[in-house]
């Protein structure tokens, strides 16, 4: 059958479906339903997650889905319509995980005539998946297994050509360590929730694409223009420049004049050496080009080089601010090129830099307490500051020796080994180690890693300056900016285009809303938009209640050092957290959402959602929530547009 | 006589296709990069950089086109006679930058027509819009 076979705007046509196991590549026009209900993405990857994965399937085996979706925006002349989503049950939270990345893999999938690839078993031996407009097939991958994702890329490209786009998982993927990424473009990662675990646990190394078709719009004369418009009025944003200079770790010495820097594994929020590691230090020290995802015209990317007495020479992109910040002042790193190098280190292991900065940074604070010593270490100390005691040790993480295999799977669970008070301070929710930001003194940003839908995680609601400007020493009203966030960034996620655009250069959602009806032609505007990603973030709650069967709650709190311990030293000495104005976060965000008490989803909101299916499933394990005295509220989550500087 | 053509400043693209995308959209009406009339090079992991190749208005092209399909235009631009052109590719090897492309959709070489519709998109200043004079040449 012939691509493109849909008659919907904006999308390719079709969806592939492959059964790793058999082989087998099965190709139906994509279901324009299913795109329209759910805009793809995200969303889409919800739905046939919840529909489709037994249960008790474990996320490292055969039933699993590993889904590959770049959206109806994706693609398009659509500012940074560049993203890609990845999707499966998470094997570090067990619930759904969804992650994406930048760069031009997404785009490339739906010029060669692909809306979505949903993977299924496991093969029997390494393969890849190469696309190259009609022609899809799972090629034998054994020369590449084993390579370092980094390693691997300009190899395949060579091999393969230059204009094909290709993403690769690195050893650790292989190895089964559950917080994996999966690398594209030199170094843009979907880092979180372990796609790249899934990866790996389907012998898949990598996927090579090349598209040549074109992707037709409802109204490209409009669209062009509307765009246009949106990307010369912005052009002299006065956030551009700086964005365009440092990128991400424009935020480093902002968070720590702030006081949220994690620092040593999250025991305080300033950072003394903050300058070693800033923004600045990556420019003038480190950085070769700036580099920029399919479509923008922001370029936030830093491509870098990190020069070490003893070391290699290393090229990666890189540090971005989250790396900057879990891998520099949380491993107590005083020099930009340390932070570049373990960077890169795990980028070519293929380990998120923002798990794998926590996991490093947890076991260091195991090693300075005594609950790991030298003798758990082949011999190797593990001390802050150290990129020898790192480097070592992530080795041992990477192929899971001895020790290693107790962090391999994460904080939480090297925590369950440790014990001794250990869970403490791995600073995790869900499973999913925390971003690089302390919610001790930031608290709509601690109950944003508390109520994440994969596990703790800042992108899907961004609220430290909203912390800043609200008033950091009140709780009062957070729940609802947090529940607004977590609704509108999630929309980024579900079109798969870069939020960046409309948190730094103010661009309007109703603005993107005007974009997708010209490409879709759909009749649809911001309230639906809204309403849908809420229904999709309900329906997320749902699998994991249903995977996990307890109360929500009992899944929703940070580990012990959010309330148990004061921030010790800097601008925010003395401040924290009690247990009760934890509990109080969550009563008021629960009640926002229309959850009950017990952070389960009630039926009239998962009914006012069209979720009626996922209340009947939640009911039959108890877990429906108890009817709400006061009713749904009507609009679950306020309007508030955050500043970002 | 006053010619237009491209100028690229080495080191300041960013790689980010919007001169691809506005170039297809502007001549075929479709966002496709494969239908652009130039192209980034990505030059990484070493030494990790983009380099754009665009039209330099050499004029190769239209001296090796077997068909005469291939002229030249007041302001300096190489402009392909669509319908005189074979698609034999004879112009392809001799184009320095390599920027003269083919697609299966399309029966005609695709060549910048020197539109600078890049130039406007452009947010780093790899693409600008360079004019000079030049010695008429017959």
């Amino acid at each position: 059958m012939a691509n493109g076979s849909t008659s919907s705007r904006g999308l390719a046509g079709t969806t592939l479906r492959i059964d790793l196991t058999t082989g087998e590549i099965k190709r139906s026009p994509t279901d324009e339903k299913l795109m329209r209900e759910w805009f793809g993405g995200r969303g889409a990857i919800a739905k046939i997650l919840y529909d489709e994965v037994p249960r008790d399937a474990d996320p490292l085996g055969p039933e699993n889905l590993f889904i590959i979706c770049p959206g109806v925006m994706s693609g398009c002349f659509i500012p940074a319509g560049s993203k890609v989503e990845f999707g499966s049950v998470s094997p570090l939270t067990n619930g759904h995980g969804d992650s994406n990345m930048g760069g031009h893999l997404g785009p490339a999938l739906k010029f060669a005539g692909y809306d979505m690839v949903i993977l299924s078993g496991i093969s029997p031996r390494p393969v890849y998946l190469f696309i190259d407009d009609d022609r899809v097939e799972l090629r034998d991958a054994s020369q590449y297994w084993g390579m370092g994702s980094l390693e691997c890329e300009p190899v395949m490209k060579q091999d393969l050509g230059e204009d094909f786009e290709i993403a690769t998982i690195g050893p650790a993927g292989e190895n089964g360590v559950r917080f994996s990424c999966i690398t594209h473009d030199f170094g843009r990662q979907a880092g979180r929730t372990g796609q790249g675990a899934v990866m790996g646990s389907k012998k898949l190394k990598a996927i090579a694409i090349r598209g040549s078709r074109g992707i037709v719009v409802h109204d490209l004369e409009k669209l062009t223009e509307h765009v246009t418009a949106i990307m010369k009025r912005t052009q002299t944003h006065p956030n551009m420049a700086p964005w365009q200079k440092y990128g991400t770790a424009f935020f480093i010495e902002w968070s720590n004049t702030n006081a949220v820097i994690p620092t040593r594994n999250f025991q305080t929020t300033y950072y003394e050496n903050i300058e070693g590691i800033s923004g600045e230090a990556l420019v003038e020290k480190c950085l070769i080009s700036h580099k920029a995802c399919f479509g923008c015209w922001m370029n936030c990317g830093k491509y870098t080089k990190a020069v070490l007495p003893g070391k290699q020479t290393v090229y990666l992109e890189g540090p971005e601010y989250e790396t900057g910040a879990l891998c520099g002042s949380n491993l107590g790193m005083t020099d930009i090129n340390q932070v570049a190098y373990l960077n890169w280190l795990m980028d070519n292991a293929g380990m998120d830099t923002m798990s794998g900065g926590g996991v490093v940074a947890f076991a260091m604070e195991c090693f300075q307490r005594g609950l790991i010593t030298a003798d758990d270490l082949e011999g190797h100390t593990l001390n802050w500051g150290s990129v020898e005691d790192a480097e070592h040790f992530i080795d041992m993480v990477v192929h899971r020796r001895g020790t290693g295999d107790y962090f391999a799977g994460g904080t939480k669970r090297a925590a369950e080994k440790i014990g001794r008070g250990s869970e403490k301070f791995a600073m995790q929710v869900k499973g999913q180690e925390m971003s690089g930001y302390d919610g001790r003194y930031a608290p709509g940003m601690l109950l944003s890693y508390m109520t994440c839908d994969i596990g703790a995680h800042h992108n899907r609601s961004w609220t430290i300056t909203v912390d800043m400007a609200e008033g950091r020493d009140t709780i009062e009203g957070r729940a609802k900016v947090v529940i607004y966030l977590q609704h509108i960034r999630s929309l980024f996620d579900i079109w798969c285009i870069c939020r960046l655009f409309w948190g730094e250069l103010d661009v309007e959602p109703e603005e993107i809303v005007e974009a997708l009806k010209y490409i879709t032609g759909w009749d649809v505007d911001t309230a639906e938009a809204l309403v849908t990603s809420e229904k999709i973030w309900n329906l997320v709650r749902c699998h994991y209640l249903e995977r996990n069967r307890a109360n929500g709650r009992t899944f929703d709190y940070p580990p012990a050092r959010s309330w148990e311990e004061k921030i010790p030293t800097g601008p925010s000495a003395g401040k924290g957290l009690t247990k009760d104005q934890i509990e109080a976060m969550l009563d008021e965000y629960y009640a926002g959402r229309g959850w009950d008490k017990n952070g389960n989803p009630s039926r009239a909101v998962l009914h006012d959602l069209n979720l009626d299916f996922a209340a009947d499933n939640i009911e039959k394990i108890g877990l429906l929530g108890k009817p709400l005295s006061n009713g749904i509220p009507a609009v679950r989550g306020e309007r508030y547009k955050p500043k970002a500087f | 006589m006053e010619i237009k053509r491209l100028k690229v400043s080495p080191g300041k693209c960013s790689g980010c296709r919007l001169c691809l995308q506005i170039c297809a959209i502007s001549h075929h009406h479709e966002t496709n990069p494969k239908k652009a009339r130039l192209k980034i090079e990505a030059r990484f992991p070493q030494p990790g950089k983009y380099k754009p190749r665009v039209c330099v208005q050499c004029g190769k092209c239209m001296e090796v086109c077997p068909e005469g399909a291939i002229s030249r235009r007041d302001d300096g631009a190489y402009i392909v006679l669509t319908e005189q052109c074979t698609n034999c590719g004879e112009c392809i090897p001799v184009c320095k930058p390599d920027v003269i492309f083919q697609h299966r959709d399309i029966g005609h070489v695709l060549i910048c027509d020197n539109c600078f519709k890049c130039v406007e998109l452009c947010n780093t200043g790899a693409l600008t819009m360079q004019t000079r004079l030049v010695k008429e040449t017959k």
